[in-house]
């Protein structure tokens, strides 16, 4: 139903809301209550949420809603106490620029997607992680407080400010990964980590099943690598890129072992370096789709070496970064991938969805150039406990105006 | 008709209205209307022992009044309530045949492990059922390749690790109880421990749960692998307290056994510099595994108790252990030992052995049950304050215990702020049960107004429900018992916990249904 001129024109009247016109139109609250007065208004509405748009996410695109909120200017830091170790700012604020303020206190989020320029509001919507994961986990395990806006403007906090609290239930790990379908976030804490004072990778050549075994030796001998991620094209040649962080001194000693232990299963002589950066894939990351891959430790390449072989009809193209200490990889295909109903994609995802299923594993089409080049469906048959998510979404949203079917079963 | 407000009896409410119950088993998410009131409750009881019989071995139902009575309580143990019946199931399907009857009969039913949560959360409902799952201590699988294992709800907590020893593996969360409670009690506390510092809590290290809803409806919530899709609804699960349904099968995460442990123990003229030592020591970029302090009254009941041999004289007493890779913890060490003389501390010890260790920790171990030695009785309280206002926390504390005439041990952990203030009492004094709990209750006053949380890690339960109301606006409330509803329609997983105010739930709500007709009549809110 399009949005009507009244409904328009409530919206401009708003205090502390910028709106673009458009179809839809976008609006900007600056403050939560701003945020929570668009939400709160009478009229039969749907809505999207954008932070910094980053992703194309699955579902239906933003511009299918009547209206589109943006969070780009809820973005102010609310606290920071770097004797607590505890930050809390809005969540449109991008996790860069977060970053930059911790670092002038030598801490950090101990998140680090590939993306920083997302918001924190995306980061946490969408579960993103990076590299660290391995030793600080996801934004599950780092998000403190959260106050949410529901869908009808109702402004519910859950959580806290402390680093440890188990007063009522802990809705943020609801809201992680939920993709904004059951409330806008507006502000959110986070337990934040000191900047270790070196870091520095080892980057050893080997193909991914010697990588998982490699991980698995180094985890045995208790070295505690902040990450260990495996890159590559396909599941072939790559190396595996082992961060370990700490003190200087500390650091070059557990490196030099790392190094012996990583003798037997490198197929050429490992590198040591101190950079930042991580190896991009060759073609550029926002034009290709992705699939998201997730399994036990130990079934992890098996299933990489199925989707490779599967999915992709090159798979030299192909680009695999795998948390091979976690349990996830990422498939980075190449925008020429072939598409419509006799690409065989359908059959393909199914069959490495059906060999993932025993084992708990998942294969999940994240972002692409477009819904239309992806198969219909990017998460794969509805998990046990969809029923209670749907009641889930029902009560939080009983018309289902967020984000509406951008989550898996059309919620 | 009746409107079943509030319908949930409160814990030892006499008499209360029958709960509603769910329309039959239907699927989660299906609300029932009200049912007819029944005689009385023991009538529910009744009924839901008659429906086992012969689903449930015989020896698995408990009606014997005398049996009955040892399942009262749980460690907050001046609130005694008798339930109407105990089952032990040892299977997820028994466990679900129990609360199918439950909710068939609609009445309410309470999840118990070991019994040793302080917050009352595994007290009976008067005259509704006890699943106690104690007989499901069976651990299914431990897997070394993917770090995980698979138990019962009935696990012991350090069991769990006994089976990863071999493969140099642990279960991380370590609290206090952990030699006696349950992995089942660990997961709906979100319990911590010690070293939850640096290692997390149970919701850290929990990837996977069966669980059968208050429905009767079994659900794998998680996945063994990560990333599960759909919403996180483990993660909500965990530390709900036993209201939203029963774990019969978890899967944890496996911990790597660190290579090197380094215990130190400082001895500090008062609270204030040992606190301020901890605050350093975080600031300085040394996570420690664990950070715990006693203060001079808790150093003076372990010695008693135990013989600990803590310094001598101290005005408190800071146990610091850090773990990880040795050149890491060698470093970490010698901050640690800087940092503890530059704040004053008068007597260094550092563990050299595992004897050492276990003779560093013994007095902290001990505190809670040391208190008992000098006093005959004490309130435990959990509350937490940000870890830099530790000392201007005890200095309040102090201040109200002194106007209250009662003594206040106080054994915490520094590290994440996490205080545990032992009020001393004589119950035999009249007035003074009383006058703990009042000064109790003042301290968590203390913590919210000093930005804190009123616990963290003893959950809310009966103790502190009138305290959450203070934590949280009724908005923030409300919207959590959205997802209370969404699992518990009926409100028959361990009612009258928890939530200050309980709210009717009404139709589940959806996009294509219309207003509830109790609603339009302006007869409920819903929620
Ligand atoms: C399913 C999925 C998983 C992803 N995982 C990763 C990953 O693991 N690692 C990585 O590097 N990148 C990942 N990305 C890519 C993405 O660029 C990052 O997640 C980024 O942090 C998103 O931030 P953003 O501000 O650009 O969000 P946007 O791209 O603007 O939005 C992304 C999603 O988050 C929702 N959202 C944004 N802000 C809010 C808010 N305040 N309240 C509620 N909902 C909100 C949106 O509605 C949308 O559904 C993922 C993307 C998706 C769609
Ligand atoms: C001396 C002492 C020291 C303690 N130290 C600590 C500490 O350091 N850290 C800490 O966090 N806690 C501590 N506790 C509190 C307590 O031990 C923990 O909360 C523990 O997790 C409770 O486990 P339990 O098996 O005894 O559970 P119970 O007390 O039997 O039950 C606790 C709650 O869990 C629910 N429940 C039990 N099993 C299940 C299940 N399978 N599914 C769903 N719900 C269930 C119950 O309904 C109840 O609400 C301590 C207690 C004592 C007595």
């Amino acid at each position: 139903m399009p949005l009507t001129d009244a409904v328009r024109r409530d919206l401009h009247a708003l205090p502390d809301v910028a709106v673009v016109p458009g179809d839809p139109p976008t609006v900007l609250p600056t403050t939560v209550q701003a945020l929570a007065a668009v939400l709160g208004h009478a009229g039969d509405f749907t809505v999207a949420v954008v932070g910094a748009r980053t992703s194309v996410a699955p579902g239906e695109p933003w511009t299918a809603a009547d209206v589109v909120i943006d969070t780009g200017r809820l973005d102010a830091l609310l606290s920071y106490d770097p004797g607590e170790l505890v930050v809390r700012a809005q969540a449109g604020m991008p996790l860069a620029r977060l970053q930059r303020t911790l670092a002038e206190h030598r801490q950090r989020l101990a998140l680090d997607p590939e993306h920083d320029r997302g918001t924190l509001g995306g980061v946490v919507a969408t579960g993103a992680y990076g590299p660290l994961r391995l030793r600080h986990g996801t934004v599950r395990d780092q998000l403190l407080g959260v106050t949410a806006v529901l869908a009808d403007g109702r402004v519910a906090r859950a959580g806290g400010n402390v680093v440890k609290n188990v007063a009522g239930y802990d809705l943020g790990k609801l809201y992680t990964g939920s993709l904004g379908t059951l409330g806008v976030l507006a502000e959110l804490a986070f337990r934040v980590a000191p900047l270790p004072p070196a870091h520095r990778w080892l980057a050893v050549p080997c193909g991914l099943p010697a990588a998982v075994d490699l991980a698995r030796t180094v985890d045995e001998a208790a070295l505690e690598p902040a990450a260990a991620q495996w890159y590559g094209p396909g599941e072939g040649g790559g190396e595996l890129w082992l961060l370990f962080e700490g003190t200087p001194a500390a650091v070059e000693d557990i490196l030099g072992q790392a190094r012996a232990l990583a003798a037997p299963f490198a197929t050429g002589a490992p590198r040591s370096h101190a950079a930042h950066t991580r190896p991009v894939p060759p073609a550029t990351a926002d034009t290709s789709a992705r699939l998201r891959l997730a399994a036990p430790l130990s079934r992890l390449a098996d299933l990489v070496r199925h989707t490779v072989a599967r999915c992709a009809r090159l798979p030299e193209a192909v680009w695999t970064e795998a948390a091979v200490g976690v349990g996830v990889a990422t498939l980075s295909l190449p925008v020429s991938l072939p598409a419509g109903p006799s690409s065989g994609w359908e059959e393909a995802l199914k069959e490495v969805r059906d060999l993932a299923a025993p084992y708990g594993g998942s294969v999940v089409v994240d972002t692409g150039p477009g819904a239309a080049r992806l198969p219909a469906d990017p998460w794969g048959s509805p998990p046990d406990a969809v029923a209670l998510m749907r009641a889930v979404k029902d009560r939080f949203d009983p018309r289902h105006r967020l984000n509406r079917h951008r989550f898996l079963e059309g919620l | 008709m009746t409107v079943p407000a509030g319908r949930v009896p409160g814990p030892g409410a006499r008499g209360g209205e029958p709960a509603s119950g769910a329309a039959g088993s239907g699927a989660a998410g299906s609300g029932g209307g009200p049912r007819p009131r029944e005689a009385g409750q023991t009538a529910g009881a009744r009924a839901v022992a008659r429906a086992l019989t012969g689903v449930l071995p015989a020896e698995a139902i408990l009606t014997d009044p005398a049996r009955l009575r040892t399942y009262d309580c749980d460690g907050l143990s001046h609130l005694r309530v008798t339930p109407g019946l105990v089952v032990l199931p040892e299977t997820t399907a028994q466990v679900r045949a129990a609360v199918l009857a439950c909710a068939e009969a609609g009445v309410p039913f309470v999840a118990r492990g070991a019994g040793t949560g302080l917050s009352g959360g595994a007290l009976p409902v008067a005259d509704g059922v006890v699943i106690a799952l104690t007989r499901m201590r069976r651990i299914l699988r431990v897997d070394p390749a993917d770090k995980v294992a698979v138990v019962q709800p009935g696990v012991v907590n350090t069991e769990i690790s006994a089976a990863a020893r071999p493969y140099g593996l642990y279960f991380a969360p370590d609290p206090s109880s952990q030699t006696v409670c349950t992995i089942g009690g660990n997961v709906a506390e979100n319990s911590g421990g010690a070293h939850c510092l640096k290692h997390g809590f149970t919701v850290n290290h929990v990837l996977a749960a069966t669980v059968v809803l208050p429905t009767g409806e079994v659900v794998e919530l998680g996945s063994q692998a990560p990333d599960p899709v759909g919403y996180d609804l483990l993660g909500v699960f965990v530390g709900a307290e036993g209201t939203l349904g029963i774990a019969t099968e978890i899967t944890v995460r496996l911990t790597r056994a660190p290579l090197a442990v380094e215990t130190l123990l400082a001895g500090f003229p008062g609270v204030e510099p040992a606190a301020a030592t901890v605050s350093a020591i975080v600031a300085a970029g040394v996570v420690p595994a664990a950070a715990e302090l006693m203060d001079a009254l808790a150093v003076e009941a372990a010695e008693a108790a135990v013989g600990c041999g803590y310094p001598p004289g101290a005005g408190a007493v800071l146990l610091v252990e850090l773990d990880g890779p040795r050149a890491e913890v060698a470093g970490a060490l010698a901050e640690v030992e800087e940092l503890c003389r530059r704040h004053g501390a008068f007597d260094l010890r550092r563990a050299r052995d595992e004897s050492e260790r276990a003779a560093l920790w013994r007095g902290r171990k001990s505190a809670f049950a040391a208190v008992g030695r000098i006093s005959p009785d004490y309130y435990v309280q959990d509350g937490v304050v940000p870890r830099t206002v530790l000392p201007e926390a005890l200095l309040r504390i102090g201040a109200l215990a002194e106007r209250a005439g009662l003594r206040v041990a106080n054994v915490f952990h520094a590290g994440d702020g996490n205080l545990h203030p032992l009020v001393l009492f004589d119950a035999a004094v009249p007035g003074a049960a009383e006058a703990a709990e009042r000064l109790a209750g003042r301290i968590l006053g203390v913590c919210l107004d000093l930005g804190g949380s009123i616990t963290g890690e003893h959950g809310v339960g009966v103790e502190k429900m009138a305290y959450l109301a203070h934590q949280f606006s009724r908005d923030d409330l409300d919207v959590m018992q959205f997802l209370r509803c969404a699992f518990d329609p009926a409100a028959l997983a361990n009612p009258g916990k928890l939530f200050p105010t309980p709210r009717l739930c009404g139709e589940p709500p959806g996009p294509r249904r219309g207003a509830h007709p109790l609603q339009d009549a302006g007869l409920a809110e819903l929620y």
